[in-house]
């Protein structure tokens, strides 16, 4: 019998190869076995928001969150007044936006309506049967509903997947012969997924059911610890429908400013996005791009990190604050 | 500047060690010359022009040397607002079984990435990197001497949103024709 290490490289490689064939399918019927055994998290403890008794909040006092229906006869005069829609981004609820509403920077000079995302701050199956169109069609209603109201100074900021969900408004004209925003804010927008796997999750979603996110405890109550794969090639869907947008061109209503604020480092959105919505983005008088020296993924939002919170971190938070009301408040 | 001055030294070295080979053993080596046309799963269309190097004193002539530049210059960015990125690529390639129509081989690759964001304001951006890369996939040998192959690639290197350029995607697929030279 020959000693494998005597035969010659060439043939080396060749057994090599004969025996990728019987590794390929046991690699398959891995496979198999994994699929028929994957699914939906066989518990989900009552501490988190995806269990059945957390919710978020804005479910039970919609009224305490959407201008629309805390204020929805304004004066002339308050009509007038800039309202801020809060937009919050993918397995996120409308704590995401919480401390710019502690913050108020000038509370007696706006409005803030906070969103919650359709589909997001409910069960886990409700968050697992949404699409993004739910998700962004929140968006609407209240926007919607704000120009009912004779709302006209109206401003949209969103965070993350949000960002996308406007943008992919603005692209798919919905604007068009409405009352356009005044302004758009987006923070750290996805259009490029710091997780190249992402666009892969068509083949291997069905393979894995779901992803499980490392909240710490105090993020455990306002973000889904389970993602669904189903949602998660929603989100797919959506920023490369922008993505491809953004390649063909976006043009901003007139009169509507852009405004983005990215991390030069973050795990989730990629930070050249920013770059793909300053190149595909016109008019670019209209647009303005900075980037944040920060390593956080929605930079806005410190509380519950598991990142050590720096003076720097709590600096650009409370800059692009002053920076939001101060470019709403000079339209 | 350091990254223009590595590009250039990349091209030369690669250009003189192509020489060097040519020149030397042009009796016993086969050239093939070909285009690539490369889709990052997820993201750009990358095309561009292919070269590679055998020789029947080498593994029988199933060990190939390739050289590569392939740029979405030439595919998704052309006409729209897609991020002009360049790969400068060289691969050491194997073939199974040469003489059947169709026949499978593997690759190693490396070589430079660079993507132009065309803005000071993202020089704070990764916008340049190594490659690393191993593909896999089977060649067809067509009946008018043109060979054509499909393979399917992975990245080592990749962006990941805290370092390495976010254009640069670790999934991908390559179609490349060959015509053989000599």
């Amino acid at each position: 019998m020959k000693r494998f290490d005597k035969l010659p490289a060439s043939v080396q490689i060749e057994n090599f190869l004969r025996f990728i064939p019987r590794a390929l399918n046991a690699i398959l019927l891995a496979l198999i076995i994994s699929i028929s055994s994957c699914g939906d998290p066989s518990e989900i403890s009552d501490e988190l928001l995806d269990g059945k008794i957390i919710f978020d909040p804005s479910l039970l006092a919609p009224e305490n969150y959407l201008t629309s229906l805390k204020y929805p006869n304004p004066s002339p005069s308050e009509a007038t007044k800039p309202v801020l829609i809060l937009c919050h981004g993918y397995s996120a609820t409308t704590f995401e936006w919480s401390e710019f509403i502690e913050w108020t920077g000038n509370p007696n000079a706006y409005y803030t309506s906070s969103v919650l995302l359709g589909g997001h701050g409910r069960t886990y199956e409700e968050f697992k049967s949404s699409n993004w169109h739910d998700w962004q069609q929140a968006i609407f209603d209240e926007y919607e509903a704000l120009i009912a109201a004779g709302y006209t100074n109206i401003h949209l900021v969103g965070s993350s997947t949000s960002g996308a969900l406007i943008l992919e408004a603005i692209s798919s004209g919905y604007f068009n012969g409405k009352t356009a925003p005044k302004s758009v804010f987006l923070v750290d927008p996805i259009v490029l997924p710091s997780d190249k796997i992402l666009p892969l999750i068509g083949f291997l979603g069905p393979l894995i059911g779901y992803t499980e996110a490392s909240n710490t405890p105090g993020e455990e109550s306002y973000w889904y610890t389970y993602r669904p794969q189903k949602t998660l090639q929603e989100l797919q869907e959506v920023i490369k429908k922008v993505r491809q947008d953004l390649q063909s061109g976006i043009k901003l209503p007139a009169q509507t400013s852009l405004n983005v604020f990215k991390s030069t480092n973050d795990s989730s959105a990629d930070p050249v996005s920013a770059v793909l919505i300053q190149k595909g983005v016109s008019p670019s008088n209209q647009l303005n791009v900075t980037m944040v020296n920060s390593r956080l993924h929605v930079f806005t939002r410190l509380k519950f990190r598991k990142e050590e919170i720096s003076a720097a971190d709590k600096q650009n938070q409370v800059q692009t604050f002053q920076r939001i009301v101060e470019l709403a408040l000079s339209k | 500047m350091m990254k223009n001055t590595f590009k250039y030294q990349f091209s030369c070295l690669l250009l003189i060690l192509f020489l060097i080979v040519i020149e030397s053993q042009a009796q016993q080596f086969h050239f093939d010359l070909g285009l690539r046309s490369q889709k990052s799963f997820g993201l750009y269309f990358e095309n561009g022009v292919v070269g590679q190097v055998s020789s029947e004193n080498i593994a029988k002539n199933q060990l190939s040397l390739g050289l590569g530049y392939t740029t979405s210059r030439l595919g998704s960015a052309m006409g729209s607002n897609a991020i002009k990125q360049d790969n400068y690529q060289v691969w050491l390639s194997y073939y199974f079984n040469k003489t059947h129509r169709i026949y499978p081989f593997v690759s190693l690759g490396s070589g430079y990435f660079s993507a132009d964001y065309e803005s000071d304001d993202f020089e704070v951006l990764d916008h340049s990197s190594a490659l690393f890369s191993a593909t896999a996939g089977f060649e067809y040998n067509t009946p008018i001497l043109l060979k054509m192959n499909l393979a399917l690639g992975y990245n080592f290197i990749s962006g990941n949103g805290l370092e390495g350029p976010g254009t640069l995607y670790p999934v991908f697929a390559q179609l490349n024709f060959y015509y053989p030279l000599k």
